[in-house]
């Protein structure tokens, strides 16, 4: 069709547009079903039966009883339940503001480094470290009477011997300090900063923009998406936290970094299968509350 | 027994005190926790050291006849298909034994299965979904005390084999000592849901003999105390070696000798009638608390004796702490009497040569006397209950045949033949054995009490051959609703232990009193009041004489008072 003629092209037939579209249309549901069917199994059918059980006295074998709210009473007068709360979020808070800011400012110094060093860096963050291999790792850096890090506290600094993960006070920091090395969103950032196109760097110094400005006006609403994301898996990750406090720690001293996930597996293993159940259904909604506040609030479009 | 000497990894959790968690089956973390988890590592570690190999699969029979057509399955531990190139010794003696038990017994096959038993929530859900292997270890599922086994049977998570535990007649195959306690396989009503399969120390402490001789002493006394402790340990620690090597426990093992522990027979109390039917008093006795409290900070911060760290968990003979006694940079360890002959392996002796570098002894007494630590305990197997009859006959035939009767015998005696040394026999197995060959095996010449190293073998038979004190499992009826777990006594020893935080123990301990009664207000229980205060009665007569007889100035200090405070009023 040539620009300025007033010559309709004639539409297809219109049963070979529905043939195609219902073709289509079944090809669409054919690539999703997997995927649907996959979330069902795994995802939303456990959900509806871990809430089911919650209100169940849940046996290992036998007869299920129901028992209505009566798991989620006795958690509700479990003094630990909200001492696990307490922990997960403050080590949920501190360990976005640790583990989610700090990337995102190194990723952007970084970018302004010559490529080799950024390469190197980027290597360095997506080395492949077995988990629990870098956590026994730091259990040794940490310990108290020959570990690395009371040797730079005490002959380096000259401070006083450091309990780190003996302290109730400082425990869930010293937990999180791995966080920062280990955990990696730092490269998304990266990828994303490199999607930038490099005109609008350009057009902005052109302009006047400094340092500062450029970051402020281009690098970071164009991360925003990423940003969104990341946020997000982080919130909801950080909820869920149980590998590396249960590994380091065991929740002590004191039960001072006992996240809500440990004590639900705790439950688990006691036996108790209705409270861990409920408890998890409690943990469900607060993490739902967070991520409908955070979907609210949050903007992922960089043009907004 | 252990059947494969890197089995000895794979220790089943030492039977200290036994109504540790009272309805709770396993707790958080608790040393058998640990010791699970390193079994379950171990366990296929050592197996495929030790050649085996799914490999074909099963064990099929050969011939036919009357076909059984039973298929076990079996997670590889103790009971396995046979060893694929299996070298002489041990594995050529299993596979003998075995072979021999499946032309007796046409038509059963045993595959291999991916699966860890010593898993507790794995274990749950298979049992729960009707995967489980057809043996697993009874202690992962019922928390390795009486209270909470009984009860994982009354859930059903146990199959009824009182049938064929009576056709094969395993009661004749035991140990006399071992079928005489059996309220970790028998029910109160009188049903059998396991077989016993190893004899467990309780937990102790190896000690290096030529440390100690340089403090003028030959070996650690039966009865030596937490106080002695602190003092020998000091004496041995000389530059970088520390007189003592301790997990993070040390306060689990040195307050219940106070009585005072999660489930201590002076901190917890009945109470019928009242939903769950025990509460807590950690303020009775907190002055107890604080003593020992003292006792253990004292020798870890002040005599700097102990080598420890609140992470270290690891006590088997796989672990740092070990690890320091190996290369004597600790004169103490803690353990469990089965690490013996992986020990010397570690420290490539021979039996003979460890009995010479080590002894063990059971852990130190508390201040007026009172352990609350049995003799031995046994450490049976349950049998997967959605087995049918016939199922259920094999599977009890086979266990009982390999580790109990012939294939025990046709095993060790390839050992022997192999390598006319009976001590290479305790070192693929471990001593003493559940069965009735600890002295003697036909066709092995020699005993093995010697072979297994004089001084080692006589430390055991005095440990093992202490009274035992009555347990309140095997008095009440077993509970099935789950009470408060561990979880705050833990927190509190946690603290006490390692936090160098300013902290109240008294202030601690009746927070620690509020949290477990609180909780405990909000079970029901399972368990008929009267049938429970019956229980109980018997229970406390029963340990009062216990008292009496081995711990008189305990049971006159503490035990009165606390029984006038808290039993009399309820029970009369």
């Amino acid at each position: 069709m040539s620009v300025g003629t007033d010559v309709i092209e004639p539409r297809p037939a219109v049963p070979a547009v529905e043939g195609g579209r219902t073709r289509r249309r079944w090809l669409n549901w054919l690539f999703v079903i997997p995927a649907i069917l996959f979330q069902f199994f795994w995802g939303w059918y456990p959900m509806v039966i871990a809430i089911f059980l919650s209100l169940t006295n849940a046996p290992i074998r036998g007869a299920v009883t129901f028992r209505g709210i009566e798991n989620y009473v006795r958690l509700a007068s479990d003094p630990l339940v909200p001492m696990a709360f307490r922990v997960t979020l403050i080590y949920g808070i501190l360990s976005i503001i640790l583990t989610f800011i700090i990337p995102i400012i190194t990723a952007i110094l970084l970018m302004e480094m010559p490529p080799k060093t950024m390469r190197v860096m980027m290597i360095l963050w997506f080395l492949p470290l077995s988990g629990i291999a870098s956590t026994l790792f730091w259990q040794y850096l940490y310990n108290e009477k020959f570990g690395i890090f009371q040797y730079i506290a005490t002959a380096v600094l000259g401070l006083p011997p450091q309990a780190f993960l003996s302290s109730e006070r400082l425990v869930l920091f010293w937990l999180i300090v791995p966080g920062i090395i280990m955990y990696g969103p730092g490269l998304y950032y990266i990828a994303g900063l490199q999607g930038i196109p490099k005109s609008y760097y350009e057009a902005a110094e052109v302009e006047g923009a400094g340092f500062w400005r450029k970051i402020w006006t281009i690098s970071l609403p164009r991360l925003r998406p990423i940003i969104s994301m990341t946020l997000l898996f982080s919130i909801i990750g950080s909820l869920q936290e149980f590998t590396f406090p249960d590994l380091m720690t065991r929740g002590g001293p004191n039960g001072a970094s006992r996240t809500v996930v440990m004590y639900m597996f705790t439950l688990l293993n006691n036996g108790r299968i209705g409270d861990s159940t409920a408890l998890a259904v409690m943990l469900f909604a607060l993490i739902m509350v967070f991520v409908l506040v955070f979907r609210l609030v949050f903007k992922s479009d960089p043009d907004v | 027994m252990i059947l494969v000497p890197e089995l000895a990894g794979v220790l089943q959790p030492a039977p200290r005190k036994e109504s540790r968690c009272f309805m709770s089956p396993s707790t958080r973390i608790n040393r058998r926790q640990f010791l699970n988890m390193m079994a379950a590592g171990a366990g296929a570690l050592a197996l495929s050291a030790c050649g085996v190999k799914a490999g074909d699969g099963t064990g099929t029979t050969p011939g036919g006849g009357a076909v059984s057509n039973v298929k076990l399955l079996t997670a590889g531990w103790p009971i396995d298909v046979p060893f694929a190139n299996a070298t002489p010794g041990f594995q050529v003696g299993y596979n003998k034994a075995f072979q021999a038990w499946l032309d007796l017994n046409p038509g059963v096959s045993v595959e291999r299965i991916e699966f860890n038993v010593w898993d507790t929530a794995g274990l749950r859900t298979a049992v729960a979904g009707g995967t489980a292997p057809f043996h697993y270890p009874i202690g992962v599922l019922g928390g390795w005390n009486v209270p909470g086994i009984q009860a994982s049977n009354a859930e059903g998570l146990f199959a009824d084999i009182t049938a064929a535990f009576e056709k094969h007649k395993v009661l004749d195959l035991l140990d006399p000592k071992v079928a005489a306690n059996s309220s970790r396989w028998k029910s109160q009503d009188g049903k059998i849901f396991g077989i016993p399969y190893e004899v467990v120390s309780s937990e102790g402490f190896f000690y290096n003999r030529e440390h100690l001789a340089e403090i003028g002493m030959d070996s650690l006394p039966l009865n030596w105390k937490w106080t002695d402790m602190r003092e020998w340990a000091l004496k041995m620690t000389k530059g970088d070696r520390k007189g003592l090597a301790m997990a993070a426990y040390a306060l689990d093992w040195i307050l219940p000798t106070y009585g005072i522990d999660f489930d201590g027979l002076l901190s917890h109390y009945p109470v019928p009638g009242k939903g769950f039917n025990w509460r807590w008093d950690f303020t009775t006795f907190v002055d107890d608390i604080v003593e020992g409290v003292e006792l253990w900070r004292a020798m870890n911060f002040e005599d700097q004796s102990v080598y420890t760290d609140p992470n270290f968990w690891d006590y088997s003979q796989n672990g740092q702490l070990a690890a320091a006694f190996y290369d004597g940079r600790a004169s103490m360890t803690p353990g469990i009497h089965l690490f013996f002959s992986d020990m010397a392996g570690k420290m490539n002796k021979t039996i003979l040569e460890a009995d010479e570098f080590m002894g063990f002894n059971r852990q130190p007494l508390g201040p007026l006397g009172y352990t609350y630590q049995l003799p031995f305990s046994n450490s049976a197997w349950a049998f997967n209950p959605d087995l049918n009859e016939e199922e259920l006959d094999k599977a009890v035939s086979l266990f009982t045949y390999m580790l109990l009767s012939d294939g025990f015998v046709t095993t060790t005696q390839e050992i022997y033949n192999v390598n006319k040394d009976p001590s290479e026999i305790i070192r693929a197995i471990r001593w003493p054995f559940a069965n009735k060959f600890s002295e003697t095996i036909p066709g092995v010449e020699g005993s093995l009490s010697a072979a297994t190293g004089k001084r080692f073998s006589e430390a055991i038979n005095t440990i093992f051959s202490q009274p035992k004190q009555p347990e309140v499992g095997e008095y009440v009826p077993p509970e099935v609703n789950r009470g408060p777990g561990d979880t705050p006594w833990y927190d509190k020893l946690t603290r006490w232990g390692y936090s160098q935080d300013p902290f109240d123990v008294k202030a601690d301990a009746a927070e620690l009193e509020n949290i477990l009664n609180q909780q405990a207000k909000t079970f029901p229980s399972s368990v008929d009041p009267d049938a429970f205060a019956a229980g109980i009665n018997k229970y406390y007569a029963d340990m009062a004489a216990y008292l009496q007889a081995n711990a008189p100035e305990f049971y006159e200090k503490r035990f009165i008072p606390f029984y006038d405070l808290r039993i009399k009023p309820e029970f009369g």
